[in-house]
């Protein structure tokens, strides 16, 4: 067991060596020329018509900022008509957490509709939630089963 | 946006090792030229942010590595049912294999010959073994990312590792086939 291990290693090493002694293949004299003549047929979007990722750097920066700060000036704004938009709990969250309005907005806008689900579930008879709930698994359930016959008829085509 | 002249210039000075990194995971010229093709196009793509990095090579060739991986992955996932009993049979066969007695095993460099067979026997190899083996001693990846790559075993990558380095080994000493030899 031992010299197994042993000649497996001396195989390791050998071929380590063996392999790290072989050149860059060289690539065909064509790559380069495919290379422009498919950047050639690639449309030329302009920067913000491409994947956000692929955005110049500092406009990804830029945007990331702006968005960040729109988000913000919402919740900030928003803020004073909380009594307005009916946001009950915003005003009692931002007295125990100064200085976090945007979270204190989102606070209350979710309890806002945690306490309409409520309602509305109290006053829907039991029977009809629990067909709701079996329609809902029954479309779950075939939507799963389409997709996976789906892509088992694609991969099998491919 | 950017050079083109710049851009070409990079492309001549990356397309060896991109090509290689590409023939040796998939053993076919064409797709290896297809494969190479797509990542200076995904290059050019973000272009901004290679052109003059000190990390533009290793950009590469990780793109290479994973575009060649998705590659094989599309044609392994139609294959896969059928062929998984037969590899789960396959692990644990390596220690019944012969090995060549470590002092049978020539560190010397190798010739321009030898570098040329060894070079034409990657391509032959079974596909598990030559992508477990260029992933191990080309990519520099250890065992257990190899297995977490291709989403198999460790035991079936260590022995498909050790059986594709034995197949380079037969093949350069021919002659020097059992141990004490």
């Amino acid at each position: 067991m031992n010299d197994d291990r042993h000649n497996e290693e001396k195989l390791a090493a050998w071929a380590g060596q063996a392999l790290k002694q072989l050149p860059a293949r060289r690539a065909p004299a064509t790559l380069a020329s495919r290379v422009l003549a498919a950047l050639a047929k690639q449309p030329v979007l302009p920067w913000y018509r491409r994947p956000w990722l692929n955005w110049p750097r500092h406009m990804q920066l830029l945007s990331f900022v702006l968005f960040a700060g729109i988000i913000g000036a919402i919740g900030w704004f928003l803020l004073p008509h909380a009594d307005a938009l009916n946001l009950a709990n915003a005003k009692q969250t931002l007295a125990q957490s100064e200085g976090v309005r945007p979270v204190s907005v989102a606070m209350g806008v979710l309890s806002t509709l945690g306490n309409a689900l409520v309602l509305v579930l109290g006053n829907v008879k039991g029977w009809v939630i629990a067909a709701g709930l079996g329609v809902l698994a029954f479309l779950y359930c075939s939507c799963l089963g389409l997709g996976t016959a789906c892509w088992r008829l694609s991969a099998g085509n491919r | 946006m950017s050079d083109p002249a710049q851009f070409e210039s990079f492309v001549l000075a990356y397309q060896d090792m991109v090509f290689s990194t590409a023939i040796r995971l998939l053993g076919n010229d064409t797709e290896a030229e297809d494969v190479a093709q797509e990542v200076f196009v995904r290059a050019w793509n973000h272009w901004d942010s290679l052109a003059g990095s000190n990390t533009a090579g290793g950009w590469l060739k990780t793109v290479a590595r994973n575009l060649c991986l998705n590659h094989l992955q599309r044609y392994r996932a139609r294959w896969k049912m059928f062929s998984d009993l037969a590899r789960e049979d396959d692990e644990g066969e390596a220690r019944e294999l012969d090995f060549a007695a470590p002092e049978t095993l020539d560190q010397t460099l190798l010739t321009a010959d030898q570098r040329e067979l060894l070079e034409e026997t990657i391509p032959k190899l079974p596909k598990d073994q030559r992508v477990a083996l260029v992933l191990y001693h080309f990519e520099d990846m250890d065992y257990a990312d190899i297995a977490k790559q291709l989403g198999v075993s460790l035991g079936k990558v260590k022995t498909d590792i050790f059986r594709a380095r034995e197949a380079l080994r037969k093949k350069l000493q021919p002659d020097r086939d059992s141990v004490g030899v």
